[in-house]
């Protein structure tokens, strides 16, 4: 059976290869939309601690802020449990 | 000392004059992303390590994240949306969709950038001599072979386009 095969065997030009050379392609970094805000995630200074508290205040009132979110404002039963196996 | 701290400024970019007014810590790489929208100049470590922030600053291939673009200011500037001329791609630029020299593409227009202005100094380079040139970009897609394929075989392609 002989049928002739439109990709197969064939050397073809990688698809958005135009908009790479040209700086067109847009990377999740190079998106703005209407009313888009940046988040910042702060992790822990240290390797193995346990969180005591966290005060969020200082970092509420610098100007632009427009939340905080911490452990606190997720739902308990969607939060990662520790494992106790 | 009194510090200014806005600048009014113009910048010659890809052959058109662009005034605005800039503080003196923002980067070029900063001015011309989120200032102009000129997003094709991709912001990779942002410490001179990479290469993907490369632009033309009067022809020489600079890394624009570790120039302040008080420091630009007058100056001929090339970014990658600059170098198509009347929708032609520059010879680079289509050597390398001919030679498969872009994977992620995201370092790409640096290494289009730095490879054209090489050109423009080198006519018929050899594979070490572009090697040496485009050391100061990196692809972590590992596609160098190709890359470097792309741009010898742009050597031998026509005059490059000057602005």
């Amino acid at each position: 059976m002989t049928r002739s095969l439109a990709v197969v065997g064939k050397s073809l030009t990688r698809l958005g290869a135009l908009e790479k050379v040209t700086g067109r392609s847009q990377y999740t970094g190079d998106l703005t939309l209407p009313g888009m805000l940046h988040a910042k995630i702060l992790r822990s200074p240290h390797p193995h601690a346990r969180i005591v508290s966290i005060d969020t205040c200082a970092a509420q009132a610098l100007p632009g802020v427009a939340a905080v979110v911490t452990p606190r404002d997720v739902a308990p039963d969607t939060r990662l449990q520790p494992d106790r196996a | 000392m009194k510090i200014k701290k806005r600048w009014k400024v113009f910048f010659l970019i890809n052959g058109k004059r662009r005034s605005l007014t800039i503080e003196p810590h923002w980067t070029l790489l900063e001015v011309l992303r989120d200032q102009l929208g000129l997003t094709g100049t991709k912001k990779g470590c942002d410490r001179a390590e990479c290469g993907s922030c490369t632009v033309l600053l009067e022809r020489e291939p600079v890394y624009s994240c570790q120039v302040l673009a008080v420091q630009a200011r007058g100056q001929r500037i090339t970014t990658i949306e600059g170098l198509t001329r009347n929708g032609k791609l520059h010879p680079v630029q289509q050597s390398f969709i001919d030679h498969d020299g872009v994977q992620c593409g995201f370092c790409t227009p640096g290494f289009v950038l730095t490879a054209s202005a090489f050109l423009d100094r080198t006519r018929r380079p050899t594979p070490d001599q572009v090697k040496q040139a485009l050391s100061g970009n990196i692809c972590r897609c590992n596609a160098y072979v190709k890359i470097i394929e792309s741009v010898l075989s742009a050597s031998k392609r026509g005059k490059r386009i000057r602005d």
